[in-house]
């Protein structure tokens, strides 16, 4: 059974007065487990189509399902927020960190919203960060770490709450190619360890460690398996 | 809500500049506040002290008629007014059964001189019993004056002139010039030991002879209160009436004339208190309002500017209302810190003004906890809306925000 499945998902903006439809009746399914890259060029709905499956925006029409549930219209912001504590973890391309919180307290951050206490949720941290090789950085603050470390620190905060999905908005983005391998390699390890994870990406290097490619082209999904 | 805290605080201090000029409206508001609250405690303190010092079987007659139905028109100047009260009224009121004794006060302006040395007193002409009326008037050593003509060129000092005009010698038996008078000492007041405030006035206090008052002002009797003694504490308010009936006669029905519980008189001192209370508090709340509404633009700009930061929070599960109280939790930290500090500024005005002036502001629990929830409140309040739009902010825009 896929872990997530778009059934003709439309997503439409306004703009002005004018209604631009950014996703078109796209249908995708993702299986547990899979390391899906979504391609496509700058504005084609990358984004757009990430944030409803991490359910921070809603479809304008069509069905979302995760792990076989039916995210409906009318959830309320509360339940959608719980669930996506509990179900998804976040990479972004800029990292965003909080400049004033330590490594550890970065990752922690998301335990408090899941209700984790905070003694579990820092040896937890802990453990985290050492699993990504930051073991060493634990008390550092974002501007005190590289750039790569800064993601693997954005990595870590996306496992604390232990989500079967990880969604990555081009996390290699800002990194130079070595700190970018090192990220993927995570991820890829992650991926091993039974993580679904689902990667953003212009960089078809990146693309070849995902085991699927999806591709977007102004909104209309096309696929090619590979 | 520990993380909250954390935050609130570091955010304060990494911009110590912002945070103190924030601060200000509401350091100002709390330290006006709690001083004069605390030193309004302070009064009220010192006056029930001096009230139970006195007696609570203590009844005074003054001239002028004072409301003392909590309406708050009184007119402080019917205090001081002299010619109303007369020798006859002193003598009417002596007959009553109920009072044990009624002593007339006449005050008497003027210096005491011994050679070179001098004194100022707080000076009564009163007759004998005053001690009897008035138990915090206590004679140390010697004797009262008694209220026949021989013995009218009297004086009783107290022990504070004594020791100012006869340093290292027995003041009785010695001889005190006021004004043209030459009196001579019969007996030294103890020190009275109750009242700060009014302590002042009390230590000073000096009595002559009710005859030799009248001398003294120069032949016009002026009796500008009585003090009488109920023989029953328990009915000082029946006491008071019959009295009130009696004056009231003798007074061919006209009520120029107030006769005071101690009680009233605590009621008038609270009115006096509470009214001051009132309008300095008024002053001090237009500064809360301003500092309310600098922690509401400080608490705007924080918002705007981590705009990501509440993106973020909400993409890793923080609920509408995770941020709402989180936000809170800042204002009201930001505001509470303000809340101490004006708390500490006033707590050292306090220990000034007690050093300086005869008040003594009393820092009780109650004023505490009103510095404490002024800010809260003020926290709660101006924080609330910036708390709802950090809020409701959406959370991919709030992500793209630069
Ligand atoms: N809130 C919005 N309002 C209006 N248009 C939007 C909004 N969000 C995204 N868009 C538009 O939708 C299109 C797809 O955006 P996005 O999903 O961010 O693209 P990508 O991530 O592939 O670069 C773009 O043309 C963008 O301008
Ligand atoms: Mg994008």
């Amino acid at each position: 059974m896929s872990i997530i499945s778009l059934t003709n998902v439309s997503k439409n903006y306004l703009l002005d007065t004018v209604e631009v439809r950014v996703l078109k009746d796209v249908n995708i399914s993702i299986k547990k487990g899979e390391m899906v890259a979504i391609m496509g060029p700058s504005g084609s709905g990358k984004s757009t189509l990430m944030n409803m499956i991490g359910l921070l925006d809603r479809p304008t029409s069509g069905t979302l399902r995760l792990d076989g549930k039916e995210i409906r219209l009318t959830m309320s912001d509360k339940a959608l927020a719980h669930l996506r504590s509990e179900k998804i973890g976040f990479v972004f391309q800029s990292f965003n960190l909080l400049p004033r919180l330590t490594a550890l307290a970065n990752v922690m951050m998301p335990a408090s919203y899941a209700g984790t206490a905070s003694g579990v949720a820092k040896e937890k941290a802990i453990e985290i960060l050492g699993r990504v090789g930051l073991k060493d950085r634990v008390t550092h603050r974002p501007t005190e770490m590289s750039g790569g470390e800064r993601q693997r620190v954005a990595i870590a905060r996306a496992l604390i709450n232990n989500p079967e999905i990880i969604l990555a908005d081009e996390p290699t983005g800002n990194l130079d190619s070595k700190s970018g391998k090192e990220v993927m390699q995570v991820l890829r390890d992650l991926n091993n360890e039974g993580k679904t994870i689902i990667i953003i990406t212009h960089d078809q290097t990146i693309a070849d460690y995902c085991s699927r490619t999806v591709r977007i082209l102004d909104g209309a999904v096309e696929e090619r398996h590979g | 809500m520990g993380e909250n805290i954390r935050t609130a605080l570091s955010s304060i201090w990494g911009n110590k500049v912002r945070s103190l000029l924030t601060l200000l409206g509401v350091v100002i508001g709390v330290t006006s506040v709690t001083t004069l609250v605390a030193v309004g405690q302070g009064v009220k303190n010192d006056v029930s002290g001096l009230i139970e010092g006195l007696g609570t079987n203590i009844i005074t007659v003054v001239s002028g008629k004072i409301d003392t139905s909590n309406s708050g028109n009184t007119n402080p100047a019917n205090f001081v007014s002299g010619d109303i009260l007369t020798q006859s009224d002193v003598t009417a009121l002596q007959a009553l059964p109920s009072l044990q004794s009624v002593s007339p006060i006449a005050l008497v302006s003027g210096e005491l001189k011994v050679g070179a040395l001098t004194s100022q007193p707080v000076l009564f002409g009163t007759t004998s019993n005053i001690a009897q009326s008035f138990d915090i008037i206590k004679v140390d050593s010697g004797r009262i004056f008694k209220d026949t003509a021989d013995d009218q060129k009297s004086i009783v000092l107290s022990s504070i002139a004594a020791t100012t005009l006869f340093p290292g010698e027995t003041a009785i038996g010695k001889q005190v010039t006021v004004g043209t008078e030459v009196l001579t000492v019969v007996g030294i007041l103890s020190q009275p030991k109750s009242s700060s405030l009014f302590g002042n006035q009390l230590s000073t206090l000096s009595l002559v002879p009710f005859n030799e008052a009248t001398v003294l002002n120069k032949g016009r009797v002026t009796i500008s209160r009585m003090y009488a003694k109920a023989f029953d504490t328990q009915q000082v308010n029946d006491v008071k009436r019959q009295m009130h009936d009696v004056l009231l006669k003798a007074h061919g029905g006209e009520e120029n004339f107030t006769v005071l519980t101690q009680d009233d008189i605590l009621g008038i001192f609270s009115q006096f208190l509470n009214l001051a209370t009132a309008m300095v508090s008024a002053i001090a709340s237009i500064s809360l309002v301003v500092g309310g509404i600098g922690i509401m633009n400080i608490m705007l700009v924080t918002v705007t500017e981590r705009t990501r930061e509440i993106g973020l929070r909400k993409a890793v599960g923080a609920t509408q209302g995770a941020i709402l109280i989180q936000f809170l939790t800042e204002a009201v930290v930001v505001t509470l810190v303000g809340g101490i500090l004006g708390l500490l500024l006033s707590w050292v005005i306090a220990q000034i003004v007690a050093a300086q002036t005869p008040l003594q502001p009393q820092f009780t629990p109650q004023v505490i906890a009103l510095a404490i929830g002024i800010s809260i409140i003020i926290g709660a309040v101006f924080g609330l809306w910036p708390a709802m739009r950090a809020a409701r902010k959406d959370p991919i825009e709030a992500l793209r925000y630069e």
